[in-house]
């Protein structure tokens, strides 16, 4: 089931969500004005570890004939781009360090370790899935434009493959995301800017050239007799790191509890209104600091959307205090297991392979609301919206 | 600045600023800001032809939003990427800096620059501004915070959070 109306979905009234919004623009007051020095010795320790691990995993390949030298350098490697991937590079991007005034850790210049260039990410990723978390239509992680992942999107033969698309998604995981921003609806059905196109797949030519000559060329050419092992090791970190941001990526949306919106939802919204579709929109996971540093603290994905450009490594904290906003307010704060959050998105996507007749939504339904009086703004008085919205069906299905 | 053979202004000389991509507003022959266009950006189809006369004053919200989120310039619509300085620049006016808040999103030092030496010779109301302003704050800073309307119709504002330097200019 989409959302059509968040405030009435919560059965909050505009006081209720206006008083909400204050304590969570409370709250990011608070996290601005203590950003410290002890934040900048987080991400620059996190830093530090990550390239000694990319280092050490490197030159444990040079012996990586040897089994146990090959198992340890491409886990090493893994780790590192892992740590790359989620804990520094999604985060500087995002803007969460760039009040340490370091060129280096800023996210005007950070150029991360996977195909897809950082510009495109910073499009794809903090504009359109940031803005539009979950809007049918709109957000293009909704499946990837891969996988049929809400009910309201149409049904087509083809999407029976699911399953091994999703499997072929997660080992393939970088390119997918390589090609994410060159927006493959829009190419198709010629709204795209032929020029701009041109330009971003210049990017990607450029980046991807760059990715296969660092892992599949230079470094195994420089193990000497060790190249071929090398290079498959690198392969496997590779393969490693895809997996690993695949499972933590679809653990972030897809869980039963994160919830669709339509495009009505999405005009005149106020920013109160904005943090409630980011909160009902987002899932977290469990797990200690461990899990959480190594999944860029995407396990607090709901404190990630309301707050994606304040330290990762505060998260942590602000969730006590989301969560006992969400408890105060009613509203749902969906969390679980890694295993559960993930297992319930796999079972998505392997339901939403088949018709929705012959399936039945895991999403929970509200209560009952209330009858209340609110006026929405009429056609008139709305902005001119974007009436592209993809291949999406106009009405609530079943 | 270099003119085009139509007698646009596309790019300053000693600036590398190119915008020559950008929509021209054909009455003042100069180019439309990405922040004011609302015929630039995400979910716009190329082939629509742009309608009326461009405002050069109108900060548009879905674009002032997209600056901030993907880190683009509010004038040339490029990345951000400003090499070893990683510094933007907001413009705006003295009261704007007395308050450390900003209507119009940020620019590369270089965009900057070239909006005040064409746009505030024009006599209309430019870059989010909504009078004719003849005195001009520009501030470069590392980061900012958006900050999203509170309410319907109110303006997306932009706060400089790790200033290293404010300059006041005089135009006109």
């Amino acid at each position: 089931m989409a959302i059509s109306d968040v405030k009435e979905y919560t059965h909050l009234t505009d006081e209720e969500v206006e008083a909400l919004g204050r304590e969570l623009d409370e709250l990011r007051t608070e996290i601005e004005e203590s950003r410290c020095a002890d934040d900048a010795a987080y991400i620059t320790r996190m830093i530090k570890i990550q390239r000694r691990l990319a280092a050490a995993g490197r030159l444990t390949l040079f012996a990586s004939r040897w089994k146990p030298a090959f198992f340890a350098g491409a886990a090493m490697l893994g780790l590192a781009k892992i740590l790359e991937n989620m804990e520094i590079g999604h985060n500087v991007m995002h803007g969460q360090w760039d009040w340490m005034n370091d060129p280096e850790i800023h996210s005007s210049n950070w150029e991360w370790d996977t195909a897809q260039p950082a510009e495109q990410w910073k499009h794809s990723h903090n504009y359109i899935h940031h803005q539009f978390t979950n809007v049918l239509g709109h957000d293009n992680d909704i499946g990837y434009g891969i996988l049929r992942l809400a009910r309201e999107q149409k049904w087509n033969p083809a999407n029976i493959g699911q399953p091994v698309y999703n499997a072929l998604l997660a080992l393939l995981f970088q390119w997918g995301v390589a090609l994410h921003d060159l927006d493959l609806e829009a190419i198709r059905k010629g709204r795209k800017d032929p020029k701009e196109m041109k330009r971003q797949l210049k990017q990607i030519r450029r980046k991807v050239s760059r990715q296969v000559s660092k892992d599949y060329v230079v470094y195994p050419l420089l193990a000497g007799p060790a190249w071929w092992s090398t290079m498959q090791a690198n392969m496997l970190a590779n393969l490693i790191r895809n997996v690993w941001s695949y499972v933590i990526i679809f653990c972030g949306h897809f869980p039963d509890g994160a919830m669709h919106f339509t495009e009505e939802e999405l005009e005149d919204e106020t920013r109160a209104e904005w943090y409630l579709r980011q909160m009902l929109g987002s899932a977290n996971f469990n797990g200690g600091p461990l899990l959480h540093v190594l999944s860029g603290n995407l396990g607090f994905q709901i404190e990630h959307h309301l707050y994606p450009d304040l330290p990762s490594n505060r998260y942590a904290q602000i969730s006590v205090r989301v969560r006992e906003l969400c408890e105060r307010y009613g509203i749902p704060y969906t969390t679980g297991p890694l295993y559960k959050q993930y297992g319930q998105a796999l079972r998505t996507i392997v339901k939403l392979s088949l018709p929705n007749g012959m399936t039945s939504s895991d999403k929970p339904t509200p209560p009952p609301s209330p009858v209340r009086e609110r006026r929405r703004l009429t056609d008139a008085e709305r902005p001119v919206r974007r009436t592209e919205t993809g291949p999406w069906m106009s009405r609530r299905t079943a | 600045m270099d003119v085009a053979p139509d007698g646009l202004i596309v790019r300053g000389t000693t600036t590398g600023v190119d915008l020559s991509e950008r929509r021209h507003d054909l009455r003042h022959s100069v180019p439309v800001p990405f922040a004011s266009d609302p015929f630039a950006g995400y979910g716009v189809d190329h082939r629509q032809e742009p309608t009326g006369p461009a405002d050069l004053g109108a900060v548009v919200k879905a674009r002032a939003i997209q600056c901030a989120l993907s880190r683009v310039c509010s004038l040339c619509g490029m990345s951000l990427q400003t090499g070893p300085s990683a510094q933007t620049t907001f413009v705006g006016s003295p009261d704007e800096a007395s308050a450390n808040t900003f209507g119009f999103p940020p620019m590369h030092p270089d965009c900057a620059d070239f909006a005040l030496s064409t746009y505030s010779r024009l006599g209309v109301p430019v870059l989010g501004q909504p009078l004719v302003r003849t005195e001009w704050v520009v501030v470069v800073t590392g980061g900012f915070e958006l900050e999203r309307p509170s309410e319907r119709g109110a303006p997306v504002l932009f706060h400089p959070n790790s200033v290293t330097s404010t300059r006041t200019v005089t135009t006109g």
